[in-house]
């Protein structure tokens, strides 16, 4: 290799890396101070409407780490049997199998993703839980303990999502 | 009694008057010495962490306190100091926990010898250059002895490999070193500083500067050239099995002190030290010195590591053959009495 276009080549990202250094808006975010506005159809935690849940497990055969276990409930008009799902959230991935496959449209995903816990147990989400998350999403927070810790240092803001801005270098679309 | 008291307070006198008269003690554990180098090297780990996160497109260190998260790297130190030490069962006991401490005295040894100005150096020394080269060059030995004490696949390899890079930037790292020194005739810092009176020496021996800056940033260990210790490859290389504060030793003696050091070694040795020498003598070498830093860490942000063969096959093919035309140059120039004085 010629040393001299080596050495050439080796400033130009010297002086890529500068002007990075100064120029280019930062990709992280300050969580969870800052948020992300997420699209529709992401992946986070689930809700379940019971009155709709007609017991058929199809969510649990369709799981693939089985998370989902069916468990007893008081039997609903819908759901004669009274078998509602329990999610174990220490084993889902996140597939979204079980709102797919649901034929009757009652599992749904939230875009919640911060599900941090410090007890495992607090993982495991019973269906009346599931029910009451997407009215009232801080009983996930006061549920795992984890709500003190959510006291913002800055500003509350939320941020463009940044699945606008995909692209093989990572960068802001410029035009 | 009387003695023993009186021994305390004549000890206690000649520290106040050393330490208000910029004596030896003052020098040895406040300014070029121990609490400055402390000092900057906190500094010096958040501005490596802070500058490669904001050339990555990150924010970096934050929460820690301070503007900008500048205390991370006391609540690293910390961390370090409250986690657990392992030392595996297959070890050398002795030297596993020895070689951290050895490996801190010899990183900060050649601090000693470096000049700041003509009267800020701690120990005065008509070999200076000849010392703190030495103690540089121990350095890959300790790296080679950790891997061997560890007793890990991973370790060995990275201690290897620091050998083998050895021998391939050792040569041209002295050979330049000889170029400075014969030009100034002397080993002496000072002298070395003061005869690049009108041009530095970077610009009467650009090769050699050359040279003994790529030499350096191998030395350190430093990407590019951080091949002994490559991540991604050898997990840590060389102090892999090392945890705890033994690990955040060696984060300091290798990565921080070796590189403030080298650094200062270059600019005393190429960059005219204090020189052009009006107003603070000290800033002025302090902040070249800085600069050499900041270009080093700012390395890391942007290059990707070399291999070892590369590496090695161009300090065989490249560095030596440069260093020692150089040294020639130097000869020649000496003769025609470009380096002014007496000729040889
Ligand atoms: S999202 Fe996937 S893993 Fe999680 S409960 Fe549904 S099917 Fe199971
Ligand atoms: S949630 Fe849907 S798939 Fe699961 S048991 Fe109820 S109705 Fe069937």
């Amino acid at each position: 290799m010629n040393p001299v276009k080596a050495f050439i080549d080796s400033v130009k990202s010297m002086i890529v890396g500068f002007k990075y250094l100064f120029t280019v808006p930062r990709m992280t975010l300050k969580f969870p101070e800052q948020k992300m506005v997420l699209p529709p159809g992401y992946r986070g935690q689930h809700y379940l409407e019971m009155d709709k849940c007609t017991g058929c497990s199809i969510c649990a055969m369709s799981c693939p780490p089985r998370a989902i276990t069916m468990v007893k409930r008081d039997p609903t008009p819908r759901n004669k049997r009274g078998l509602f799902p329990l999610i174990n959230f220490n084993y889902c991935i996140y597939c979204g199998y079980c709102v797919l496959f649901c034929p009757f449209d009652a599992l749904h995903e939230l875009d919640i993703h911060d599900l941090a816990v410090y007890d495992r147990d607090k993982l495991i989400h019973p269906p009346e839980f599931l029910q009451k998350v997407k009215e009232n999403p801080e009983i996930l927070y006061e549920y795992s303990g984890m709500n003190v810790i959510r006291t913002p240092r800055w500003k509350e803001e939320y941020a463009e999502p940044v699945f606008t801005r995909r692209g093989v270098k990572h960068e802001p679309i410029r035009k | 009694m009387m003695d023993v008291a009186g021994l305390i307070i004549r000890i206690v006198k000649y520290l106040i008057y050393d330490l208000t008269h910029m004596g030896p003690v003052f020098k040895a554990v406040i300014f070029p010495g121990l609490a400055f180098v402390f000092i900057l090297a906190i500094v010096l780990v958040w501005l490596e962490r802070k500058m490669a996160a904001k050339v990555q497109m990150r924010i970096g260190p934050l929460y820690a306190g301070g503007p900008e998260g500048i205390l991370q790297p006391i609540a690293d130190f910390i961390k370090f100091a409250f986690k657990e030490l392992i030392i595996p069962d297959q070890a050398d006991k002795l030297l596993f926990i020895a070689l951290p401490i050895v490996s801190l005295v010899v990183a900060m040894a050649p601090i000693a010898f470096m000049p700041y100005s003509r009267y800020m150096i701690i120990s005065p020394n008509p070999y200076g250059l000849l010392f703190a080269m030495a103690f540089v060059t121990l350095f890959p030995l300790i790296i080679l002895l950790t891997g061997w004490a560890s007793n890990s696949k991973y370790a060995f390899i990275g201690g290897i490999r620091a050998a083998y890079q050895q021998i391939g930037y050792e040569l041209p790292m002295w050979f330049s070193a000889l170029g400075v020194a014969l030009a100034s005739r002397s080993f002496d810092f000072v002298k070395i500083v003061e005869s690049q009176q009108p041009l530095w020496f970077a610009l009467t021996q650009p090769l050699g500067a050359l040279a003994f800056f790529i030499a350096m940033v191998a030395e350190m260990g430093r990407i590019p050239f951080d091949i002994p210790e490559a991540e991604q490859e050898i997990a840590a290389g060389w102090f892999v099995e090392y945890t705890g504060i033994m690990f955040g030793i060696y984060m300091v003696s290798a990565m921080l002190m070796k590189l403030y050091v080298l650094s200062l070694l270059f600019t005393v040795m190429y960059l005219g030290g204090w020189l052009p020498g009006w107003g603070l003598p000290e800033a002025w070498t302090f902040v070249k010195a800085f600069i050499v830093m900041f270009l080093i860490m700012f390395f890391r942000a942007v290059f990707p590591r070399t291999r070892i063969k590369t590496f090695v096959n161009m300090a065989w093919d490249k560095l030596l053959p440069l260093s020692i035309i150089n040294l020639l140059i130097v000869f020649a120039l000496t003769f025609t009495g470009f380096y002014g004085g007496v000729q040889p």
